[in-house]
């Protein structure tokens, strides 16, 4: 028996990489440095409040208005996390028809083109009068944006199987069912994830520009209501706060990556 | 477990027979394989040798049943090939292992395609990666192994289903010149010990005799037979084998089949 040279055992891909001191402490450095340039350019220019608060006055802003922030930050969120679940199962299931059929391929393909090519923040307005001012409009607009992200991604990734692993199963005779669940739909796997992260990106901006619309409820319309009132605080406060969902839901999205696209080292 | 020793009247395991494979449409096609013939008697070890591009591969895909054929009929068992057999394990160039299973995982994968008893295979697979010396690297995903690590895996998933017939297609092309000539010793290893019938192609000819009972080789496209050597040499081989004149014998005869 000869033996294999052996490779230097690695960590498991799937355990989270070591949080190295230096990679946390740069950008802390780097938040502090631009928090006090923004203070002293703020104070050494004199700008007016209404125009550009200083950090602290935001921070204030924030402390103050809590419950309205936390409240309409629920409102947000949840709304962001419907409308990225209805766009990645919508996107991921027309992508596995597209995949499987060329005729529904050929069928739908030109109207989810046009879902990218409409500027949807314009059907805004429109959307309002069908569906009222209200939750549905907004999570209408955000699916409308997030729909096709998904579905170029996950139809990347179903017809993106390499073919000699298609054509090894099909050695064995496996029914095209079990080579889709077996081959294709792992295979595809990186790409459904980085589409499920680009269409959450998204579906903020669609929650977003839709509470502007539709203000009901939400961070959009604590910005427009604090604009209109010149609370300059309060509006960057809730720009602030709609960054913060934003990693958090893009941080959330990459620990389950990770855990799911365990065999990619590289991500 | 499947392994009846199927034969038909001659007594061949596989029969190939008047097999012609042309590409492309009529007015433009690639007539890549005419009229080749052979008989295959179970647990011979076949090699096929040719220039690059004359359709060997073709040749083994067509046996497979994972390409149509154009004229003529390939009898495997007996029975006509219409499509892929489960008794039949294909290798291929590359090792074509799944990212994302470990060694294990990609051992058992003809298995779970068969909806076999994974639990009853378990030990078997254990048995397999441990006569290549791979037991260690059970839990391991395969993008920790290196190119010849990988082939041996391709090779237990290849042995796990007890194949009837082993169709090999150039499966160790990619691998360095030492971790080859280690691949052969062991394919001879458990030829010696599992005696499968074997298609195997190369355009290694040492590679070719020294694994071989039988070598035929083929001619540029479109290709026909243009050498069919039965290879006498002792068994168990060893690589000195390779320095005596028997064996290059062997190799001049096919390189003049080959035309150089």
């Amino acid at each position: 028996m000869n033996t294999p040279a052996v490779p230097q055992p690695r960590a498991l891909p799937n355990l989270p990489r070591s949080t190295n001191a230096r990679a946390t402490i740069i950008p802390a450095v780097v938040f502090l440095a631009i928090g006090l340039a923004w203070h002293f350019a703020v104070t050494l220019l004199k700008v007016p409040p209404i125009v550009l608060p200083g950090p602290a006055a935001v921070f204030d802003a924030i402390v103050e208005q809590r419950g309205l922030l936390l409240e309409a930050a629920i409102s947000t969120l949840t709304e962001i996390v419907l409308a990225t679940a209805i766009a990645v199962v919508a996107g991921f299931l027309t992508a596995l028809a597209i995949s499987i059929s060329p005729m529904v391929r050929r069928m739908v393909f030109p109207y989810i083109l046009m879902t990218q090519v409409v500027p949807k923040v314009a059907l805004a307005p429109i959307l309002i009068a069908w569906f009222g001012i209200g939750m549905q409009s907004r999570l209408i607009l955000a699916f409308l944006i997030a729909y096709f992200p998904m579905v170029i991604n996950s139809l990347a990734g179903l017809l993106g199987t390499n073919e000699s692993s298609v054509r090894y199963a099909r050695s064995l005779a496996a029914s095209e069912l079990q080579i889709l669940l077996k081959v294709r739909f792992p295979a595809a796997l990186p790409s459904i994830m980085s589409g499920i992260k680009i269409t959450a990106g998204v579906a903020v901006i669609g929650i977003v520009v839709g509470e502007f619309v539709a203000t009901d409820r939400g961070l959009g319309k604590v910005i427009i209501e604090s604009t209109a009132t010149m609370d300059t605080a309060l509006t960057i406060a809730g720009v602030v706060i709609i960054s913060a969902l934003g990693l958090l839901v893009l941080g959330a999205l990459e620990v389950i990556e990770r855990h799911i696209v365990y065999w990619q080292p590289g991500r | 477990m499947v392994n009846t020793r199927a034969v038909d009247r001659t007594g061949a395991h596989v029969t190939v027979n008047d097999v012609s494979k042309t590409y492309g449409l009529r007015g433009d096609s690639v007539e890549s394989i005419r009229s080749v013939s052979f008989e295959l008697p179970q647990g011979e070890f076949l090699s096929i040798v040719g220039p690059s591009g004359c359709g060997k591969s073709t040749l083994l895909m067509m046996v497979a049943g994972l390409l149509p054929i154009t004229a003529g009929t390939i009898k495997v068992g007996g029975q006509p090939v219409a499509g892929p057999r489960r008794e039949n394990s294909v290798m291929f160039q590359t090792p074509t292992l799944f990212p994302w299973r470990t060694v294990l995982e990609n051992v058992l994968f003809p298995i779970e395609v068969f909806k076999g008893d994974l639990g009853a295979h378990k030990a078997e697979a254990i048995k397999l990666l441990e006569m290549a010396g791979l037991q260690d690297f059970k839990d391991r995903l395969p993008e920790q192994l290196s190119g010849g690590m990988a082939q041996r895996v391709s090779l237990c998933r290849a042995l796990i289903t007890n194949p009837e017939l082993l169709l090999m297609d150039e499966p160790f092309s990619a691998l360095d010149a030492l971790t080859r000539d280690d691949m052969s010793l062991e394919l001879q290893r458990i030829q010696e010990r599992f005696r499968k019938t074997v298609v195997f192609i190369t355009h290694s000819i040492r590679e070719a005799v020294f694994l071989s009972d039988r070598v035929i080789v083929l001619s540029p496209r479109p290709a026909v037979i243009v050498r069919d050597l039965t290879i006498d040499l002792p068994r168990p081989r060893t690589l000195a084998v390779q320095e005596t004149p028997e064996f290059n014998r062997y190799c001049a005869e096919i390189r003049a089949g080959l035309g150089r």
